[in-house]
């Protein structure tokens, strides 16, 4: 019982850090249909740009959990300044092109990137641990947590629950989802296509963002924190289902618990597990979880 | 760099006539499993780490009757692993191995693995993680209280500690992989080194800058007797090969001799030492520093360091 209760929120801990992550992937896929390659650099950036704030605020002396709302805003301005150059200054020059060039585009990004990455911030790691002491510890079991992550949990649901909002009950969201449908028929309604797009992609960019600038205060932010995300985030989208918000969610948990279950019983097969998962599932339901079967347009 | 870079290599350059110089890989494989003489190592393998832990606990009589493990999963991991559970087998033979953990290398989350380990709480947490990895575990392990819990035992661990500062746990026994950085033998060679890196770097050196340094120096003097071999021309790679090979040293770290697997792989001492903060100097300092002679804790000429392990250290010259 309390091995299983263990599990459970290990499990959960980890799919509510990657859920944040994947949501933005997924959703960018959805709206413009771009596999994002150069989605676990702008996590990156997220988590450089935070660590900067965070310091900023450390040494302002102010309320600790200034800090907080620093590492929001720095996963803001990553979006806000990133998202635009890169979607009118170089994707929208690719759409309706081949699905595997965007692929490569993104990929030359992702390098790019790396390397912007380190001529700002240098090849050393920043440390900004501050936050993760803010909300002590809790004891679920036998074991002792660190609040901190607790939170992060309710940072994913309520993140979840936003975008589904978003997407379901407003406005703007009725219109991503005509362009989702078909920007052709959405832009000869009135609809601003490209807009829709910088505005989904802009979003994407601050999900990642923001997936790093919370991440940031539990590890040593230096080069290379991008790959490892991107990996496991194209499982849970895949699990999932491309461009499916739910899809995202159900994916997270079952990467989160299959793994959490091997690290406890079979910590050989952890990798294996999240793979072997994605296997299954694809077997099964090749368009993943989530994704319905669309028709294809003649 | 990385044992798994050194492990694929190695025999491309080897295969190339390249002369190679692996300054920083740990994985003892990489010479025992293959016969080289264009590549050399001028830093001791993993197992010398992982032979003076268990020799350091011993000597200070801790107390280990279980032990966990978490290591990455790639070459070093696997050999720092199969290496430590070797050398405790003969110091602590009553002691048994329990939780086994190989996260892959980059993972960043630890969180479900430090459950894991807290679950069955051991005597001891052996691990050999570094880098971005090692300072995770480190900051999100020691809040949940993994180093309180258990004696933390780390086999590389001192390239941290300029960068953890406060958060680095007290009484965390850890190796350099040498004797370097806070361990390294007072010598004016060591003062020279240390300040000229902490005037250019604003930090002070750590394993890497050591092993990076103690190779140029090895390669600067081969390069010497090969060119005064020459006549003072430029050498062949075959000469400069033949000059390396077998040689030995000074360095910052001590005596570094160029003394296995036919001159290709080197030895040096080593220590061991316990972290604490130290409020004067704001920095972490290592207290109870333990040196071990290269003879004690690397194995002899021609025997494979798990062969070595298996016959209880058979060979070994320990003060």
């Amino acid at each position: 019982m309390q091995l299983a209760l263990t599990i459970l929120v290990d499990g959960l801990s980890y799919a509510s850090w990657l859920f944040i992550v994947a949501l933005g992937l997924t959703l960018v896929f959805g709206v413009l249909k771009i596999l994002n390659i150069a989605h676990g650099s702008f996590y990156a950036l997220g988590a450089y740009a935070a660590a900067t704030a965070v310091a900023g605020v450390t040494a302002m002396n102010t309320s600790p959990y200034m800090s907080l709302l620093a590492m929001l805003v720095a996963a803001l301005l990553v979006a806000l300044l990133v998202a635009p150059a890169t979607e009118r200054g170089l994707l929208r020059f690719f759409y309706g092109q081949d699905e595997v060039l965007l692929v490569l585009v993104t990929y030359a990004m992702f390098l790019m990137l790396e390397d912007i990455t380190k001529l700002i911030w240098g090849a050393n790691p920043y440390y900004v641990s501050e936050p993760y002491g803010l909300f002590g510890n809790i004891d679920i079991g036998n074991q002792s947590y660190v609040g901190y992550d607790l939170f992060l949990m309710g940072l994913a649901l309520v993140v979840g629950v936003l975008v589904w909002w978003g997407l379901n009950r407003t406005r703007f969201g009725k219109i991503v989802t005509a362009v989702i449908h078909s920007p052709e028929v959405a832009s000869s309604m009135g609809v601003k296509v490209s807009r829709v797009y910088m505005a989904a992609f802009g979003i994407g960019i601050f999900l990642a963002a923001l997936g790093g600038a919370f991440t940031a205060p539990m590890i040593s932010v230096q080069p290379g924190v991008s790959v490892g995300v991107i990996i496991i985030s194209f499982a849970v989208v895949i699990i999932g289902g491309l461009g499916s918000i739910e899809g995202a969610a159900i994916g997270a948990l079952i990467v989160g618990l299959a793994r959490a279950f091997a690290v406890h019983l079979v910590p050989v097969a952890e990798l294996f597990s999240v793979y072997v998962v994605m296997a299954l599932v694809l077997m099964f339901r090749p368009q993943g979880l989530f994704q319905r079967i669309q028709a294809r347009k003649i | 760099m990385g044992s798994g870079d050194c492990l694929a290599v190695a025999p491309v350059a080897e295969e190339l006539k390249k002369f190679l110089i692996l300054y920083d890989c740990g994985t003892p494989r990489i010479f025992e499993d293959n016969s080289f003489r264009y590549v050399f190592r001028t830093a001791a393998h993993a197992t010398m780490d992982n032979v003076a832990l268990s020799r350091y606990l011993k000597a200070r009589k801790i107390p280990v009757k279980t032990f966990n493990l978490i290591n990455q999963d790639y070459a070093w991991g696997q050999d720092s692993r199969k290496d430590f559970v070797l050398s405790m087998a003969n110091l602590y033979p009553e002691a048994k191995p329990g939780v086994d953990q190989l996260p892959k290398f980059g993972a960043g989350q630890y969180g479900t693995e430090i459950s894991a380990l807290m679950s069955q709480p051991a005597d001891l947490v052996h691990s050999s993680l570094w880098g971005g990895d090692l300072q995770a575990f480190i900051l999100q392990a020691a809040p949940r209280g993994l180093f309180k819990k258990s004696q933390v035992v780390l086999s590389a661990g001192d390239h941290v500690l300029p960068g953890l500062g406060n958060k680095m746990p007290n009484g965390t026994i850890l190796g350099a992989r040498g004797a370097y950085g806070l361990m390294a033998p007072p010598s004016p060679l060591n003062t020279w080194w240390w300040d000229s890196y902490s005037k250019a770097h604003n930090v002070y050196p750590v394993q890497a800058p050591y092993r990076m340094a103690q190779a140029l120096m090895g390669l600067k003097l081969a390069a010497e007797k090969a060119m005064a071999q020459n006549k003072g021309k430029k050498p062949s790679t075959e000469m400069l090969a033949a000059s390396l090979r077998g040689s030995e040293w000074m360095s910052p770290a001590g005596k570094i001799r160029m003394a296995l697997s036919n001159g290709q792989q080197a030895i040096q001492d080593t220590a061991i030492g316990r972290t604490k903060w130290s409020d004067e100097k704001k920095m972490v300092m290592l207290e109870d520093i333990q040196r071990f002679d290269a003879e004690c804790v690397n194995p002899p000429l021609n025997v494979k360091s798990e062969d070595w392990l298996k016959s209880g250290f058979a060979g070994a010259k320990c003060k």
